[in-house]
């Protein structure tokens, strides 16, 4: 299930990028899992059918996809350059973290933070 | 691919396109923007085989437009104020449409029927604006066209059937080889099915891109200092658009930024920000670069 926020100043197809990736590491979409074919996800959206197209070759580019000729396209079993979406995400948190920094938050507040969630996720 | 050459039309003596030219490959899906009055409707008429053009050629695939019936047969033209025979329902305009189009796809049609949910049999002079719309798009989608020619399609239509519409035209696109226009003023509904964008202003095309390119073109830059006194230094950039609000200075730029990045980075601005750029923005700034909406 993928919905575009038509507000969205982000293109269309890294729109669909960021929801299917970020879909893979929440485990929605688990490995083997077929995509949705490029003309249902284009003809759902609404969308041109190449900005699909597109956004599933750079999926399938940076390994988090494959595609069967004939068949469709699979989430693949290892994303090994799961790197990039880290990468994206840590430069994401590095600014809000810089702004919270200028706001006066303490480096306290964030090592609490941190506790908690790393200790909420072992316990589960 | 259609292929526009140097193409000019005047009404009287009144200038309306001049020296037009513009290619639309085949299978590709473009939107057509420009100002009120720019001239998008009349050089829609002139594609569709309508109109003459004064000077110039239109050919689709190597062949000449106007007055070639056997081309017209794969031309749909839907004008923002379709035609309708007088007292007509949907059925008699579909019995008249079958005569002229013999690849008239009945099955396409009851499915656009159902889509766009209206009677056959109600008078379509009875219809309101935009189900009039509605029906001139049944008519022209169920032609099977190589090219269909949109002129002002969203702009009448509600937000539903504004992406019924979309969602039929995805589809088309994938079931064969279609070449469409769509003139619009809603810059963010062509961003979603359109794979490029042409802008007609001051009687010509001035822009036609992909959207990706012209996306990759466009620079939106906001820049905070804790003291604003850049002024000088970012006017001497060239902006297509600058403006300052307190401390913060937004601007757009052409071209390639990369080295410039570098420079504004190193003038130590506490906010730097790279924003995607919207199709509208695009044709805002343009506009604006050329004087016009301005406000005194």
């Amino acid at each position: 299930m993928i919905t575009l926020s038509p507000l969205s100043r982000i293109p269309i197809y890294q729109q669909i990028i960021e929801q299917i990736l970020a879909q893979i590491a929440a485990g929605i979409l688990s490995p083997d899992t077929q995509m949705p074919g490029v003309r249902n996800l284009a003809k759902d959206l609404g969308i041109n059918p190449n900005t699909v197209v597109k956004a599933y070759n750079e999926l399938e580019r940076d390994g988090f996809i494959f595609s069967k000729p004939g068949i469709g396209s699979f989430v693949s079993k290892s994303y090994q350059n799961n790197t990039i979406l880290i990468q994206v995400k840590m430069d994401e948190l590095r600014k809000e973290l810089t702004l919270l920094k200028r706001l006066g938050v303490k480096k306290s507040s964030f090592d609490d933070l941190l506790a908690t969630l790393y200790e909420t996720e072992e316990d589960a | 691919m259609i292929k526009i050459t140097g193409v000019s039309k005047r009404f009287n003596s009144k200038i309306v396109l001049e020296n037009v030219h513009w290619e639309v490959p085949k299978g590709s899906i473009y939107g057509l923007v420009g100002p009120n009055g720019a001239g998008k409707s009349t050089l829609l008429r002139i594609m569709a085989g309508v109109l003459p053009s004064e000077t110039g050629s239109i050919t689709i695939d190597q062949q000449a437009v106007y007055d070639n019936p056997l081309i017209k047969r794969h031309i749909l033209f839907v004008s923002d104020d379709p035609f309708f025979l007088p007292q007509s329902n949907l059925k008699e305009m579909r019995e008249f449409y079958e005569i002229f189009y013999p690849h008239f796809n009945e099955g396409m049609y009851n499915k656009l029927l159902g889509l766009f949910r209206l009677s056959e049999f109600d008078r379509i002079q009875e219809f309101s604006k935009g189900m009039k719309r509605q029906a001139g798009l049944i008519l022209a989608l169920s032609v099977n066209p190589d090219v269909l020619l949109l002129d002002e399609a969203f702009d009448g239509l509600d937000p539903v059937m504004r992406l019924t519409l979309k969602r039929i035209l995805a589809d088309e696109l994938m079931n064969r080889e279609m070449t469409v226009v769509i003139s619009s003023h809603n810059l963010r509904e062509l961003e979603d099915i359109c794979d490029r964008i042409a802008m007609l202003n001051d009687h010509s095309i001035t822009i036609q891109d992909e959207i990706e390119a012209l996306r990759s073109h466009y620079h939106k830059l906001q820049i905070g200092y804790t003291e604003a006194t850049q002024d000088d230094y970012f006017k001497s950039l060239n902006p297509l658009h600058l403006e300052k609000r307190g401390h913060v200075y937004m601007m757009v730029l052409k071209g390639d930024v990369e080295k410039l990045l570098i420079d504004i980075k190193a003038t130590h601005p506490v906010l730097f920000e790279e924003i995607p750029i919207t199709m509208e923005e695009v044709f805002v700034y343009e506009m604006e670069g050329k004087g016009y909406g301005q406000l005194i």
